[in-house]
This record gives structure tokens, sequence and C-alpha cells, in this order.
């Protein structure tokens, strides 16, 4: 039996596997690690290249202290999905092998920034035509995911990076899962707060593919405002937000929602009607008839009444003018903070952000994810 | 399942083979480890200044004995997780995964009892069946193996690089679900064909007139019929190599062939109508292959005596005296195969790992079959010492041997009759 950390012994022989070993010592020696760009407490992340080409890779190294039961859950997540989905929008995990002392390494194709930080940063301008690139790549990974059977659970700016030449890729797969057995509960504390739809804020124990369309939705809302359309700050300011802004939800605009466990009224004093057209084109006065409907169509209350990725992609407003910027025209971050930022993307634990330190955490964007996760089977 | 999205599932890409193929890689894997294992005792024997002339000669098992070997393990991993009472798909993944990796590891490397409860936990996590490493050593515990953290935890990494980090599976059950619902929405007259079938296939209200002549008042034949596909998708399917050879909607209508051929013929006549003639290419060129999987492979009727369909290529079936029906694990015969295999691989294990080698022999056989132990007989490279411990825990496996034979079973005693009495706990 190998013994655990902490022995002065020389470590002993792995128990077996030998081919397994050399396969994985074979990987290991394909890459190089460069620099540290982001540390976390779960997590570390080299930018490294591979040794033959010289092509910029990250590694993202998952602490053994994450690993108390082995293995984390997030980390087994991320890489049985990656491993599944190849598609040009969804992050490619390129390797995994272990190095000493048993720690998991993913070696992750690099890219150097997110939409958050394109969003936020005032001296970069972008407009429809940019938008309407992003949201298709987005949709077009979603779509990717959904497929094959994979909800992503966590849609957000931040877990939207950008390559290079401007494509963008879904990341951060420590909270999806593939799509439930009708009669298996699934938790509903999933997805960063500011993104999460209705049904989850509602306590539902089955839900689809549309979760992830609701956040993206949100995500297309903040690419028009350029600020987070619906930031709350606990869970029943995000339903208030929600009801406020979309419609409160009864069972006239969504038959049923009265029965999920947590269901609430969060604005008995201010009950409104699913809002319309006429709201969305006040609020998003830039965006066409067409943009409209795809937006109102990932927003709907109903999870059921929302589109699929595969809907929006066909929506009108990707075909009429203007035309989706091609990716490698699309405006740009990059370079050396957004290589910074892009390790500190990668490090967090899935659906966590992590402050430098404790008192920044506090009022750190979108950190209150839930993390109790039940997994059901009770 | 849509055949594009397959092909890039690493089911496919890294763990679909042809029968060939498959026996080549397990010749291979034994090829290897022989080598391997052979070269190290011969140079421990050099090394303890022994002519090569006298090395006593080294046995190890062949790739048939490999293979029989893992799969009667593969029966007990089973019966753990019912143990457990773990759902379907955590039993499938796991057994999987053990089919999986011993098809790149052998036994000589690392026994497949050390590796059941290991893969076990990893397949709930796999699962997203989140099981507290404590309450599942406590669960193990009342099934006779005492595991710690560490015997649970250490295996993984080498786990999961022999599984390539590879950890979706895709089950044929979940397919099957559809198979039934169809049915019954077929009975119902709520049939909807895709539409670019509509102009072909027949009507829900034929459709649903043709069913209930074939079910002739049997309201329960399409519940049956997939209860019975249903058992042996979760039993037999996971003791052959269909994952290996068949994807899964082809292995969940075999499945469905072979519990009742004349109502998935029907469903299939449904699906690809007489009057569609590229569809009628396909349906005669799928019933082929769900009859082979049917017949081949999870047909109760394959037994020993059965003419094998694959001969020469070392595939998991009952012809090559592989465990593939719960029930067949405890044929006294097959018990007794596997009993001598164990020894067999406990003695050379241990000539690797011991001191002086010539003493190999003599303890070996003293302390018999690895059975009972869930820790050491690992290849390990260390000289450990010969000490009182081991002596101990020689004499402890060997007792436990001696009981298990006397039960019939190099496992111990069953899992129902040890997880009723205390006893079994070791």
């Amino acid at each position: 039996m190998t013994t655990s950390n902490g022995d002065s012994a020389p470590a002993p022989a792995p128990s077996g596997g030998e081919l397994a070993h050399q396969m994985n010592d074979e990987t290991k020696k394909k890459y190089t690690k460069d620099r540290k760009v982001g540390e976390g407490t779960y997590a570390v992340v080299h930018l490294g290249h591979v040794k033959s080409t010289g092509l910029p890779v990250a590694v993202k190294k998952i602490k053994l202290s994450a690993m108390a039961d082995g293995i984390s859950m997030d980390a087994i997540r991320e890489v049985k999905f990656l491993q599944e989905l190849r598609h040009e929008n969804i992050i490619r995990l390129i390797d995994v092998f272990s190095s000493k002392n048993q720690n998991l390494n993913l070696v992750l194709e690099f890219l150097d920034s997110d939409l958050e930080m394109i969003i936020k940063d005032t001296k970069i301008g972008f407009g429809g035509a940019d938008i309407k690139s992003w949201l298709a790549m987005s949709l077009r990974g979603l779509w990717w995911c959904h497929k094959n059977f994979v909800l992503h659970r966590d849609i957000k700016p931040n877990n939207l990076l950008l390559s290079t030449t401007g494509q963008l890729k879904l990341a951060d797969f420590g909270l999806a899962r593939s799509f439930s057995d009708p009669y298996r509960a699934m938790t509903s504390t999933v997805i960063t707060r500011w993104y999460r739809p209705p049904e989850l804020l509602f306590g539902a124990k089955s839900y689809s593919s549309s979760v992830d369309i609701f956040s993206l939705g949100l995500v297309f809302a903040e690419l028009l405002l350029r600020v987070p359309f619906l930031p709350g700050d606990s869970d029943v300011h995000q339903l208030k937000l929600i009801a406020t802004a979309l419609g409160t939800p009864t069972e006239q605009n969504w038959p049923g929602v009265t029965k999920l466990p947590d269901y609430v009224i969060p604005n008995t004093d201010d009950i409104r009607p699913e809002q319309g057209r006429l709201f969305y084109g006040e609020t998003f006065r830039t965006l066409t008839p067409e943009g409209l409907t795809l937006l109102m169509s990932m927003l709907r209350l109903d999870p059921r009444k929302r589109w699929s990725a595969k809907q929006c992609l066909e929506s009108e407003w990707f075909k009429e003018d203007p035309v989706p910027t091609k990716p490698e025209l699309l405006p740009r971050k990059g370079g050396g903070k957004g290589i910074e930022k892009v390790g500190g993307d990668l490090k967090r634990r899935a659906g966590w952000d992590e402050g430098t330190d404790a008192a920044e955490l506090e009022g750190h964007r979108g950190r209150k994810v839930a993390r109790k996760l039940d997994f059901g089977g009770k | 399942m849509d055949d594009t999205i397959y092909s890039t599932s690493t089911q496919h890409r890294l763990f679909t083979f042809t029968p060939k193929q498959l026996s080549d890689l397990r010749y291979a894997t034994n090829k290897a480890a022989i080598e391997k294992i052979t070269e190290s005792i011969k140079h421990r024997a050099a090394a303890a200044g022994i002519a090569e002339a006298d090395v006593e000669e080294i046995d190890c098992p062949t790739a048939e004995e490999e293979l029989k070997l893992v799969a009667y393990y593969c029966v007990k991993c089973m019966q753990l997780s019912d143990h457990f009472q773990f759902p379907s798909n955590v039993k499938a993944t796991a057994l999987t995964f053990l089919h999986r990796l011993y098809l790149t590891t052998s036994t000589l490397t690392v026994h497949p009892k050390k590796l059941l409860l290991p893969i076990l936990y990893l397949a709930t996590k796999t699962e997203n069946h989140y099981t507290p490493i404590n309450a599942f050593i406590a669960t193990a515990a009342t099934a006779g193996p005492k595991v710690t953290k560490e015997d649970l935890l250490d295996p993984e990494f080498t786990i999961a690089m022999g599984l390539r980090w590879a950890f979706q599976v895709w089950h044929p059950f979940r397919g099957l679900e559809g198979i039934f619902l169809e049915l019954n929405a077929i009975a119902a007259g709520r049939y909807q064909p895709p539409a670019s079938k509509s102009t072909f296939v027949p009507s829900a209200s034929e459709a649903k007139i043709a069913l209930l002549e074939l079910l002739a008042g049997d309201v329960d034949r399409i519940g049956r019929a997939h209860g019975e596909a249903r058992r042996l998708l979760t039993t037999t399917a996971l003791l052959t190599d269909v994952y290996f050879l068949y994807t899964p909607p082809q292995i969940s209508f075999g499945a469905f062939l072979e519990a009742d051929r004349e109502l998935a013929t029907f469903y299939l006549d449904i699906k690809f109508p007489d009057a569609d003639v590229s569809g009628k290419k396909s349906k005669t060129k799928l019933i082929a292959v769900l009859d082979e999987i049917a017949r081949n492979h999870l047909s109760p009727g394959v037994s020993k005596e059965s003419q094998n369909p694959y001969a020469g290529l070392l595939l998991q079936l009952p012809q090559n005296g592989i465990t593939t029906s719960v029930a067949m694990a405890v044929d006294p015969a097959l018990v007794r195969e596997v009993t001598r295999i164990d020894k067999k691989l406990y003695r050379v294990t241990k000539r690797d790992q011991d001191p002086v080698p010539a003493g190999g022999k003599k303890k070996a056989e003293e302390t018999g079959s690895a059975s009972g132990s869930q820790s050491g007989n690992g290849n390990g490279n260390g000289n450990r010492k010969y000490d009182k411990d081991e002596e101990r825990r020689a004499k402890k496996r060997r007792l436990e041997r001696e009981k298990a034979e006397r039960e019939g079973d190099v496992f111990g005693a069953s899992l129902s009759e040890v997880g009723k009495s205390t006893t079994g706990a070791s």
C-alpha cells in the first residue's frame, strides 16, 4: 500500500498499473510549466507549452488538500465532461496527468481573456455585431453540451473564455452534470446567483437545459447593458429582481409553479404580468425586434416556454444585418493582464470566486453561489 | 443516439474494438506482464547469487486464466454493489471500469480483488451518487471486506490512469426506457412517427390496432419484456464484452430482442416498414447485428457447451470458462478453477516480492491463495521483510481460504450470509 504523504520513507512503488504509470510519465513530459498565473485554495494554474511544438497551454493543478476524499467530484465532473465534449466553442482538455504526491493536472487549451473583462473594461467599445458573434458562439457551445446530455449549470461572463483568435469557449465544467432520469432528484443550488433561473430559486428538483438558456439570456442582457442585469444580493432579492423585471411567476404564466418546493410570491405588493415586448424594447433600446424576440424567448419565466439552444441559433436576429463579427475581428483584451485573469478563472473551484483575502471575498462579484450540493438519491 | 455524437465519445474512441482487436489486446497485456515479472524474478535471483539455471520455473497465469479470474471478480463486484444497494448506473459503471482497466492492466500487476471497492467508490463519484467515504467504509464492513480510507483512495489514480481519465459510460438500459415508453405510446394510440418518415410509417391508429392484435389481451407483455431486457442489461450484459463490441442502442435492442423477439420485431417493423426501401435495408442489417448480440452474448442459452462463434479469440464467453451470470458464479467446477488460478497468481507475485527468491515457493504453498487479503500482494519492488506480522497475516489468509473453500467460494461466504452475521468481518 502506498503511504500517505508526510512519511519520510521514499515513495513506495505505485500499487500496480505499470503501463498506466508509464503512459502518465510520457504525458507529463510533453509539457513544461512556464509561470504561475493563478493560485487559489483549490488549484494552481500555470502557463506552459507543448515542448515539441511550443504551443501555449494552461496547466491546472488541483491541489491535494482539495481532495480529502480522493479525487474530488468537481475535478471528476470537469474531466469527465471535457473528455466527451469536443467542440470549437468548448474549452479543450488536451491531457490529464498526475504529478508527484498524486496531484491532478489538467492540460487545457490556452485562452487569454474572458467576456467579463470585455464587459467591464470601459475603454473597450463593442456593438450589436460583436454581441451577436459572442452570443452565437456561446449558443453553439451550449447546443453541443445539451446535445450530449450535459447541463453546464454555471453559465456567466467569466466562464465564457476567449482565445487569441477571438473564439469564445465555454469553460468550467465543475458543476456540470448529465441529464437526470425523471425520478432522480437534482440539486437546485447551482449556478451563480445573478444568472440563476427562477425555477432553481424556487427549489425545483428536476430541471433541464433551459436553466443554461436563462443564464445565457442574462449574459446577453449584460452585454447590451454593460452591467449585470439582475444583481441580487440574496436569493430572496434575486427572485424579487426577476419578478420586478420579467414578471411575477404565477399559475397563469407558468402552470405548476406554485407547487415548487420554495415557491413564494416575491413581490406581493407589486404583482406584474410576464413582461412583453414593450418592456424589453424600453430596457434594451439598441436591440432590433428580432433581437428582442430572442432575448425574451431566452428569459421566459416558465422553463418549458424558453427556447432551446437550437431554436435560439435559428433566430432571425442572427440572419439580419449586421452580420456577426468574425471572431478574429472581435474586440479583444488579452495580453499580460488577460492571462492572469483567465488564470484566476481557471483556478477557481467551480462555482466559486476566490478573492485574494477573506475581506475581499465578501464583496467579490458573484461570489455567493450556493455550493451546498445535495445529490439527491434520498 | 446520434451517431456523430457517439463517435466523439470516449466510449467509442477509446473503448470500442473488433473481436480480434479485443482479443489481441488481452494477449498483449498478459504477455507484457509475464515478461516483466519473469525478468524481475530472475533479476532478484541473480542478485541473491542464484544461477539462472537454478531458478525454478516461473509459472504465470495465461491470458485465458487472467480473464477467468477478472470475470469472476466482476461478479463479486456486482454482488458488492447490490449489497450497497447502489442504483444500476453506479453498478454498471463500476463493472465497465473493471473490464476496461483489465484490458491494459494485468492481474499480475494488480489483483482485481484489491480494486473492487476502490472502483465502486470511484463509480459513485463519477455517477454523481454521492456517498460519504466513512459511510462507504461502514457499509463495506457489513459485507465482510474491511477497508481503510487509504485502501480506497490509494489506487484511485492508478485506476483513473488505466481508464485513460475517461469516466463517461453510456449504458444501454437508458435507451431501453425509450423503447418501453414508445411501445406504450403505440398501445395508447399516441405514436408520432418522425416527420421525415411520415409517408411510410403507419398512422397512430393503425399502429395501435396492429399492436393490440399482437398483444391479444395480454396487456402486461410490454412490461414483462421490458423487465426481462432490463434484467439482462443489468446482469449478463455487464459480464460480457458487449460494451466493447457494440453501441449502446444496439445493446438495448439486442436485449429487447432476446426478451421478446416478436415484440421487438413488431417495433422495428413500425420504424422500418416494407414500403421504405432504404429503411428496409437498414432493418435487415440492424436485425443481423441485434441477433448477434442476443444469440452470442446475452441469451441465457449460451453455455460452456454452445458452439463458440468467436473461436480462437479471447472474449468473455461461457465457452471460454467465463462467468457471464450470477448463477454461474456458484458452479463448483468454476470456483475450483478460479481458486487454482488465484493460487498460481499469488505464488508468482509473492516470488516477485520475497527477499530470498528460493524461499518463494515454500511460503507460497504455505499461504495459498491471495483471497482474504485486501492489502499486500501488489507488485511491490521493495524488499519487505518477512516478519511476524506477515506470518500472522499469512496464517489468517490460510484460515480464511480454508473457510472459503469449505463454503465453495474464494471470496468468502456469500454476501447476504455475511451481511447477517458479524463473523464475516475480517
